[in-house]
């Protein structure tokens, strides 16, 4: 036989996976063989040098410097997770967060915008009455009689009443000398305290102005110190009495003897003051201003209101008036010279709103 | 007989039952828990990387690398295999790299002209075979290592894993992805490649 067919059979042999036909015929053949049993011999020779070879030793660190590695890839593996498994969870909130502050912040902006409209409108209703102030001369200055002296200067303030309180300090401070100067003048030309009877019945303007009825005019002169608020008032007073002639003289007030027996046509005025005021507004925002005067009148205690076609009437409490007409100013610039309403009781109010923004200055 | 059958079994299944449970612990959290499995295999997975390597310092850095990407892929291991097969496989990976790189850096060295074989493998093989009786244990070791390292690497890894770790057929063609008939057609010819090449460098056996 072949070595070469033996040679082949050598490997399954040493495995003892020899089929047993072919074992009988291979040990057969090493028999008569001596170099398939050498080669055979060097097999086993060589498979025992293998299974002899002395196994080496991991070194004394080994197993220290693979768990350091292993550490180093958990604590990597934890880096990574602690990077973005919190994105799953952290990204969605911020998110929200910033989507919740972003519509917020233009729902509070959209809410602002048209209070901030009328926070920047002031400016021009402002410098307007000073023009005016200037410009036009009174239209009730025919109608001055005993008072004219004394009504000159008063007249100016009247045409804008409330607005007194927006005006500029200088402004304030003409108006508080023309004021005290009229006063003291009508004291000494009339000698009727008739300016306290068309006062709004406000406490502190009456202690102020009682005082300086019963002063000398020297003393009411020289007092220098009235509150504009106080000014705004005597103004109004002073010029819805230039124009009231429909006006009832009011029973409550106690400190206008003289005023009650109604001598001149001013003390007609204190005496009588309107059931029915009428007036004229130009409204910063015409689109908003009927709601606004509406929810003023409202405010104020006004029932019966009726809203239609830029004309608002409504029955308010007389003695709410003065806190309505202020009230008023917010909203818009009051043309004219409204009537005085009564002290007490109640006034029927007609506000004629109007919405052309005409040249400034134009009665 | 039957009960000894019976605990030799016990026995045979207790060590993967043990590397399963060391693995749960790992798995949940116990990262400490693996050094049971890197104390239990090192030396193993050492010799075997350093037989098919030569190297000892390879052999080392393979089976850290190995252990360490067992240990990432922990999870993935399903145990449909023993962990030691699993492993033994993940290392015989490596060295398999290792000897790759090797030999692309052999070639450019070839290429250059530097020739690194056959040089102590002569001057053992000089005296004839009355030099193979004076070589000792140890040098007839490093030529049975320089053999091994001769062997193409499709049969070195089948006898490191048959005559060397004296693992199963069926280990290894689970380790190798391998038919065992494959795998016992390599190991016999690289039995024969390393009985010839023993002879050419102990100057017979």
């Amino acid at each position: 036989m072949d070595c070469r067919f033996f040679k082949d059979k050598m490997g399954p042999y040493l495995e003892g996976e020899l089929p047993a036909g072919d074992l009988s015929a291979f040990k057969r053949h090493l028999e008569t063989c001596a170099q398939c049993r050498k080669e055979l011999e060097d097999l086993e020779k060589t498979r025992s040098y293998l299974g002899a070879l002395e196994e080496v030793e991991p070194p004394a660190w080994f197993e220290q410097k693979v768990m350091a590695g292993v550490r180093e890839a958990h604590e990597k593996k934890s880096v990574w997770r602690r990077l973005f498994y919190p994105l799953h969870v952290k990204v969605p909130a911020q998110a929200l967060a910033t989507i919740i502050v972003v519509v917020f912040a233009v729902h509070v902006f959209k809410d602002m915008e048209p209070q901030m409209k009328s926070v920047q409108a002031p400016p021009a209703p402002a410098g307007e009455p000073a023009q005016k102030r200037d410009a036009a001369p009174p239209p009730v200055s025919p109608e001055k009689k005993p008072a004219a002296p004394a009504v000159k200067a008063p007249a100016v303030p009247a045409k804008e009443p409330a607005i007194v309180a927006d005006a500029p300090r200088q402004a304030v401070q003409a108006q508080k000398d023309a004021v005290s100067q009229s006063v003291s003048r009508e004291y000494k030309a009339a000698a009727r305290p008739d300016l306290p009877a068309v006062l709004p019945p406000l406490a502190p303007a009456e202690d102020s102005l009682r005082s300086e009825a019963a002063a000398p005019p020297p003393a009411v002169a020289s007092s220098p110190a009235t509150p504009p608020a106080k000014l705004k008032e005597r103004s109004m007073a002073v010029g819805k009495r230039l124009e009231k002639k429909e006006s009832e003289a009011p029973a409550s007030l106690d400190y206008a003897p003289a005023a009650a027996k109604g001598k001149s046509s001013v003390a007609e005025y204190a005496r009588r003051p309107a059931s029915q005021v009428s007036l004229k507004i130009r409204p910063r925002d015409p689109g908003t201003a009927p709601e606004k005067i509406r929810l003023l009148l409202g405010e104020f205690g006004a029932v019966d209101i009726s809203v239609s076609d830029g004309k608002i009437s409504a029955e308010l409490p007389a003695d709410r008036w003065s806190g309505f007409a202020t009230g008023l100013t917010q909203i818009g610039e009051i043309k004219g010279s409204p009537s005085l309403p009564p002290a007490a009781g109640s006034v029927r109010i007609a506000i004629s709103i109007e919405t052309d923004p005409g040249p400034s200055g134009a009665p | 007989m039957f009960i000894l059958s019976k605990d030799i079994e016990k026995g045979k299944a207790s060590e993967p039952d043990d590397d399963f449970e060391t693995i749960r612990r790992v798995l949940a959290g116990d990262v400490e828990a693996f050094s049971v499995l890197v104390r239990k295999y090192q030396k193993k997975m050492l010799n075997t990387a350093y037989r098919m390597t030569g190297d000892y310092e390879d052999a080392c850095d393979i089976v850290q690398d190995s252990f360490i990407a067992a240990f990432k892929a922990l999870r993935d291991f399903r145990g449909d295999a023993v962990f030691s097969t699993w492993l033994t496989g993940i290392v015989m990976n490596r060295a398999r790299n290792v000897l790759k790189q090797r030999k692309s850096a052999r070639g450019s060295l070839v290429a250059i002209g530097v020739k690194g074989e056959d040089g102590p493998g002569l001057d053992i093989a000089s005296g004839g075979e009355s030099a193979f009786e004076r070589l000792s244990a140890r040098e007839v070791q490093a030529g049975v290592q320089e053999c091994i390292g001769t062997l193409d690497e499709e049969f070195r890894e089948v006898l490191v894993l048959r005559d060397i770790q004296e693992y199963s057929y069926s280990e290894i063609s689970s380790m190798l992805k391998l038919a065992e008939g494959t795998v016992k057609s390599r190991l016999f010819r690289a039995r024969e490649a390393l009985r010839d090449c023993l002879r050419k460098k102990l100057g017979g056996l």
